[in-house]
C-alpha cells in the first residue's frame, strides 16, 4: 500500500502531493489497477494533515479516471499508469541507462545531468515541438 | 469514502453560529460583533495574536464564559444543557488536571463523568505516550499532561472538540502524533474541531476553515483556500490610486516598488505584477492593516466568506 | 469503533450519581480520612474519660463521699484525686478542641475545596465533561458535608453524654454548661457551628479564588461569627429575672447552680437599680436587696436549638450564593 510523505514547507499544496505521488506510483507500477488506496483516516493519522485534503485529492484522482470509490469498502485503482516502455527491460530505458553513463564518463555530475535533463525537457515540450518534427535521436517521446 | 457516514449528528446546521456575539469584561470587551459560522466536519483553526480574544471564544463555546451581548450556538444549540456538554469537548490552554490524580484515575474520572466514554481509546492515547497509569499528574512534564487531557477530552467521543492553544507544550514528535490522531477522529467520526494557535507552522495543512481574531473582532472567517481565492499581492511601480476599486488591506513603498495586499474579485493587470498570496502573507496582512483598526465597526466580520 | 454509533441518535443517558460521589471522594479523600481519623482519637479520648471516672465516681457514692457533709473526709479527697485527671483531659483539652473543630473543618475542609479548584483551574476540567455545575457542587460538597455531620454529630453525643455522667453530677467538678467551653462542646453546637464554618469557607474560597487567603479568612470570619453569636446568645431566649433581699453575707444575686447570670446589680431603697458590684461602703449598706436577670439549665436546650436554627439558616444562604454563582457560567 502506498505511503504518502507530506513535505509542508515545499510550496507544493498538500492535496497536489497526494495527487502527484498518486500518480507517481502508478507510473512506476507501484500501483496496480484493483489496489485499494488506504483510507482518509489511515493518511490523516500518519501524516497529521487535514482529512478532507486527502477526500479532495481523491476526488481528484476519481475525476480523472484513475480511481473509483467503492461505497463501504474504499477507493481503489481503476488504471494504470505505467507504460510497457518506462519498464526496467524495455529498450527506451536501456537507452537512457546508456545515455547516463556516457554523461558520467564525460565527467557529468549528477546535478549537472538533473540539470540537463530538465532543460531539454522544457525545450522539448514546453516549446510545443512535436516528436515526429524532432531531428534529434534522443527519442525524447515520454521524458 | 469512510467519512462521516457512521455517525452522522442530529444537528445540521453549523456546529459553531456566532451572532452578534460580544463579552464583556472588566477592562473592556474581549469579544465584540462576532459573526460567523464553521460548518459541521471542519477543522477549524482560530487564529491571532496572544489577548486578541481566541481563548475567550473557546471558553464560551465551552459555556464556560456566558456572553454580554448576542449568542454563540453550539450544534444548533444557543443555551447549556448537559446533553450539550456531553456533545462538547474541550481543553483548556493551561490543561488543567489533578495533580494528585494518577493517569488511570484521570482516565477513570473521563469514564466516570461521561456516559459515552470510549476507555480503549482514551487508553491507547496515553500509551502511544509510554505514560504509565500509576504516574501522578503532578509528576508528567508539560507535553504528557496535554496528552493525558487531550486522551481524556478525545476519550469522551465528542462532537465538536475545542482545544485552545492544544500544540503548545509538545515536542515535534507528540505533536506530529496527536495532530495524527485528532485528524483520524476527524476523518473516522466526522469529528468538528476547533483548535486555537498563535503559530501559522501549527495548522498548516491541517485546518480547512479559518478565523482569524484580532483585538476582539472576527477579521476573516472562511476555507483558507476560498479566501485565499479572493486575495491578490501586487508588486508594481504604480500608484495605490489606482486600485481604489479594490480593497486595499495594507501596502509598503519602498523608493518606486510598491507592495499591496488586496482583497478583490476581478483581476489588476494594468502596471502591477499580481500573485496568489500565501497564508503567512494574508494573515500578517490582516492583523497588520490599518484598515482594520479596532475603532472601525466590525463589518470585516464576514470578509471573504 | 462500535461506540459512535450511539452518537446523537440515542438519549445521552445523564452522569450516575455513584459517579459523581467516585469524584468527590478521590477528591475528599485525604481529607475525610484525616477527620476519620480526629474522630477515632476523640472518641478514644472521651471514653478514656468515661471509664477512668466510672471506678473512683462509684467508690465514692459507695463510701458517701457525695454527702455534703463529707467533703471534708481525707478518703473522699483521695478518692477525688484520682479524678483529675480525666476531668482535665475533658475540661482543658476535648472541650477547647470541640469548640475550634468547627473553625479548623471551614478552614482546612470547606475554604480549599472551591478555592483550590479555581487556583489550579480545575473546575474547567470538570466542566468539560459531560456533568452540570449544580450536579457536581452537589456531590463535591455534599459527601464532605455529610461526613462532617456525621463525625461531629457522634463527637457531640459523646461529649454531651460525657459531660452528664462525669462531669455536671460530680460535687467535685463545677462545670456549668453555659461557660467558655463548655457550651460549645454540648448538644448541637458542634454539628451546626461546622455545617456553619463548612459552608462558610466554602463561599469564602469562591469568592476569594485563592487558598491561603480563603483559609485566612474564613478563620478569621469564623472567629468574628463566633464572637458575635456569643454577644447575642443572652437574648436568643427570654431571661428570667429574681429579686433577692440583703443578706448581708454576698454581695451579689446568688443564681440557682448551673445558671447563666446575665445581668445583675443592687436594689435601693427607693426602688431604683443599680448595675453590677456596689462599689463604695455607703453604696453597699444602702442596698436593700440584689436583683439578677438569668438563664437556668433548663434554658440551655432551647437556646441551642435557635442558635442552630440561626446557623443553619445562614449554612442554607452561603450554600444558596454558592450554587448560584457557580451555576452561572462565567466563573
Amino acid at each position: 500500500m502506498i505511503e504518502y510523505r507530506i513535505e509542508r514547507r515545499s510550496g507544493v499544496s498538500t492535496y497536489q502531493q497526494i495527487v502527484q505521488q498518486t500518480k507517481q506510483a502508478l507510473r512506476l507500477g507501484l500501483l496496480q489497477p484493483g489496489d485499494k488506496l488506504p483510507t482518509a483516516r489511515e493518511v490523516v493519522e500518519l501524516t497529521a494533515i487535514n482529512p478532507n485534503t486527502v477526500l479532495k485529492a481523491y476526488r481528484e484522482l476519481e475525476r480523472e479516471g484513475l480511481v473509483e470509490p467503492r461505497p463501504g469498502l474504499g477507493t481503489f485503482v481503476r488504471r494504470s499508469l505505467a507504460r510497457p516502455e518506462a519498464a526496467a527491460d524495455q529498450p527506451l530505458r536501456a537507452g537512457l541507462v546508456g545515455w547516463v553513463d556516457e554523461a558520467r564518463a564525460a565527467g557529468l555530475e549528477r546535478e549537472d545531468i538533473a540539470a540537463l535533463m530538465a532543460s531539454v525537457l522544457e525545450q522539448r515540450f514546453d516549446t510545443g515541438v512535436t516528436p515526429a518534427a524532432a531531428p534529434n535521436e534522443d527519442k525524447g517521446r515520454n521524458g | 469514502m469512510n467519512h462521516p457516514t457512521d455517525s452522522q449528528p442530529a444537528h445540521s446546521g453549523p456546529a459553531l453560529e456566532a451572532v452578534g456575539l460580544g463579552l464583556q469584561y472588566q477592562g473592556g470587551w474581549a469579544l465584540r460583533n462576532c459573526e460567523f459560522q464553521v460548518p459541521l466536519g471542519r477543522v477549524c483553526g482560530v487564529m491571532g495574536p496572544n489577548g486578541s480574544g481566541k481563548s475567550t471564544l473557546l471558553a464560551l463555546g465551552a459555556r464556560l464564559l456566558a456572553p454580554t451581548e448576542g449568542e454563540l450556538r453550539v450544534l444548533g444549540e444557543a443555551g447549556d444543557t448537559p446533553e450539550l456538554r456531553s456533545r462538547v469537548g474541550f481543553v483548556a490552554q493551561d490543561k488543567p488536571l489533578y495533580p494528585t490524580f494518577t493517569v488511570a484515575e484521570t482516565l477513570r474520572l473521563g469514564r466516570e463523568l461521561n456516559p459515552h466514554w470510549d476507555q480503549e481509546f482514551a487508553q491507547r492515547i496515553v500509551d502511544q505516550g509510554e505514560l504509565s497509569g500509576k504516574t501522578r499528574i503532578g509528576s508528567l512534564s508539560g507535553g504528557q499532561r496535554t496528552r493525558v487531557a487531550l486522551a481524556l477530552a478525545l476519550g469522551k467521543r465528542p462532537e465538536l472538540l475545542l482545544l485552545d492553544e492544544p500544540m503548545a507544550d509538545l515536542d515535534p514528535l507528540a505533536r506530529h502524533q496527536l495532530m495524527g490522531t485528532l485528524m483520524a477522529e476527524a476523518a473516522e467520526h466526522g469529528t468538528t474541531i476547533v483548535l486555537s494557535s498563535h503559530i501559522l507552522a501549527e495548522l498548516e495543512g491541517v485546518i480547512d476553515h479559518l478565523l482569524l481574531v484580532r483585538s476582539g473582532r472576527i477579521v476573516l472567517a472562511g476555507d483558507p483556500d476560498e479566501i485565499l481565492d479572493t486575495h491578490l499581492l501586487l508588486t508594481g511601480g504604480g500608484d495605490l490610486s489606482q486600485l481604489a476599486d479594490h480593497t486595499v488591506l495594507e501596502s509598503r513603498s519602498t523608493g518606486r516598488r510598491t507592495t499591496a495586499l488586496v482583497r478583490t474579485g476581478t483581476p489588476v493587470t494594468e502596471g502591477w505584477e499580481s500573485d496568489r498570496p500565501s497564508l503567512e502573507n494574508l494573515l500578517l496582512g490582516y492583523l497588520r492593516s490599518p484598515a482594520l483598526d479596532t475603532t472601525t465597526p466590525s463589518t470585516h466580520s464576514k470578509a471573504a466568506a | 469503533m462500535s461506540t459512535t454509533v450511539l452518537n446523537g441518535t440515542v438519549p445521552r443517558p445523564a452522569v450516575r450519581p455513584s459517579s459523581l460521589l467516585w469524584l468527590a471522594w478521590r477528591q475528599s479523600r485525604t481529607a475525610l480520612l484525616v477527620l476519620a481519623a480526629v474522630l477515632l482519637l476523640s472518641t478514644a479520648a472521651l471514653l478514656a474519660v468515661h471509664f477512668v471516672a466510672s471506678g473512683p465516681t462509684a467508690a465514692m457514692r459507695a463510701a458517701g463521699c457525695y454527702a455534703s457533709t463529707a467533703w471534708d473526709r481525707q478518703s473522699c479527697s483521695g478518692l477525688a484525686e484520682r479524678l483529675h485527671l480525666s476531668a482535665d483531659l475533658y475540661l482543658d483539652v476535648l472541650q477547647p478542641f470541640l469548640t475550634f473543630l468547627p473553625l479548623a473543618i471551614g478552614m482546612l475542609l470547606g475554604a480549599p475545596l472551591l478555592a483550590q479548584e479555581f487556583e489550579r483551574g480545575t473546575h474547567r476540567l470538570v466542566l468539560a465533561q459531560s456533568v452540570t455545575p449544580g450536579r457536581w457542587l452537589a456531590a463535591r460538597t455534599g459527601l464532605p458535608m455529610a461526613a462532617v455531620a456525621l463525625i461531629t454529630g457522634v463527637l457531640a453525643v459523646l461529649s454531651s453524654w460525657v459531660w452528664r455522667t462525669d462531669v455536671l453530677h460530680s460535687p467535685l467538678l463545677f462545670d456549668p454548661p453555659f461557660q467558655g467551653f463548655t457550651y460549645p462542646a454540648l448538644g448541637l453546637m458542634p454539628v451546626s457551628w461546622s455545617l456553619f464554618s463548612f459552608a462558610l469557607g466554602l463561599a469564602i474560597g469562591l469568592w476569594r479564588r485563592r487558598t491561603v487567603s480563603a483559609i485566612l479568612l474564613t478563620g478569621l470570619l469564623g472567629l468574628v461569627s463566633m464572637g458575635v453569636m456569643r454577644l447575642l446568645r443572652p437574648a436568643l431566649y427570654p431571661v428570667l429575672s429574681g429579686f433577692q433581699p440583703t443578706d448581708r453575707v454576698i454581695n451579689q444575686f446568688m443564681q440557682p447552680t448551673n445558671a447563666w447570670l446575665v445581668e445583675y446589680g443592687g436594689v435601693l431603697p427607693d426602688g431604683s437599680r443599680t448595675s453590677g458590684f456596689c462599689r463604695t461602703a455607703a453604696e453597699c449598706d444602702s442596698v436593700v436587696g440584689w436583683w439578677g436577670d438569668y438563664h437556668p439549665a433548663s434554658h440551655l436546650v432551647p437556646i441551642q436549638l435557635i442558635e442552630s436554627a440561626i446557623l443553619l439558616l445562614l449554612t442554607a444562604a452561603l450554600l444558596t450564593w454558592t450554587f448560584r454563582r457557580i451555576g452561572r457560567p462565567g466563573n
